[in-house]
């Protein structure tokens, strides 16, 4: 059996017996040491531009937090889109069927946990009781997804036109919640409709799903962004998403 | 220019598989040219590394160059290929 350092040993060798027989190739076929230290040297400067250019994209991002979306020029939410995409490995969206919601970054409200079924209690949960169990049962339904948001759906153009199989299709839409000043993302389902009014908070989220983006961190303080996912996401599973940073 | 190499190889057996290892695809191409060097005079030798070198000579170009020249060089390639399958095969994890 070989280890690391005899393969090392023999690729050395290899290498000194070649440059015997044929000198020349030393021009295009460097030694095994230069050429991994050619490759570490152009790594570094490469994962630093790739660094400084996610931060420029979440720059952006942040940057929109005072807009309402429809001032936000078409080609920067296009290039948001794009350039987070490609981030998370998601082909994220800004716009439903039905238009766009008022806010791309807005303020997102700390829920209690939403009740799973008519006998739900608040030890029945795993986590976060002190967020409390809400008493009413979700626009949705009972809910028993962890990482869920409710979106201010009523004030999309036409929503009041939809039929109720129309509205509920979008229980299964999956959105990115993303923490623009920590750079968390969270993949989230619709499971109630909300905040009825948006002058203060314009998303509301799970315990879980506030508690793991830390979007009440200082810096942050509540401010989230959403996009919702093209719908060949739906394979994907809710909770925080692991990207390379 | 490594990859270059590599290009003209695979050009002339398509079916040559390169490790994603670097350590194991420098031997895989050390070992590739001091076979293929062994077949040519200092003349080809030099001819050969000024193809490399010259970045308007492409790869089929360098492959069909090597084909003329060693004409057993497809049969040389595979044997070298299953060496460094070997040598691979035993490593351990």
């Amino acid at each position: 059996m070989f280890q690391q350092q005899d393969l090392t040993q023999q690729a050395d060798l290899a290498y000194e017996h070649l440059l015997q027989v044929f000198p020349l190739a030393k021009k295009f076929h460097p030694s095994l040491h230069q050429r991994i230290s050619v490759d570490q040297s152009l790594k570094e400067p490469l994962q630093e531009f790739n660094r400084s250019e996610k931060s420029i994209i979440f720059d952006k991002l942040r940057q929109t937090h005072k807009q309402p979306l429809s001032s936000v020029p078409s080609e920067t939410l296009l290039y948001l889109e794009q350039q987070l995409g490609d981030i998370f490995g998601l082909a994220l969206t800004s716009e439903t069927n039905l238009g766009s919601l008022p806010y791309l970054v807005g303020q997102i409200e700390a829920q209690p946990h939403l009740k799973s079924s008519p006998t739900d209690t608040i030890n029945n949960h795993s986590s976060i009781l002190e967020a409390g169990l809400r008493p009413e049962r979700s626009y949705y339904g009972w809910q028993s997804e962890p990482y869920g948001i409710s979106l201010p759906l009523h004030e999309l153009a036409g929503w009041q036109t939809l039929s109720d199989k129309e509205r509920k299709a979008y229980l299964s839409q999956l959105t990115l919640v993303i923490n623009p000043w920590l750079e968390i993302a969270i993949v989230a389902k619709i499971v109630d409709i909300g905040p009825y009014h948006t002058q203060r908070y314009q998303y509301a989220g799970s315990p879980q799903l506030v508690r793991e983006g830390k979007f009440w961190n200082p810096g942050c303080n509540g401010l989230a962004a959403l996009f919702f996912l093209e719908s060949n996401s739906t394979h994907l599973k809710t909770g925080p998403l692991s990207y390379e940073r | 220019m490594n990859a270059k190499v590599i290009q003209s190889l695979t050009a002339i057996v398509p079916t040559l598989r390169w490790s994603d290892d670097v350590t194991i695809q420098h031997l895989q191409l050390s070992n590739s040219l001091t076979v293929i060097a062994e077949q040519l005079s200092p003349n080809q030798q030099a001819e050969l590394a000024e193809m490399i070198l010259d970045a308007d000579t492409p790869p089929n170009k360098i492959a069909k160059w090597l084909t003329d020249q060693i004409p057993q060089i497809t049969l040389l390639l595979r044997e070298l290929e299953s060496k460094v399958t070997l040598i691979t095969r035993n490593m351990q994890p």
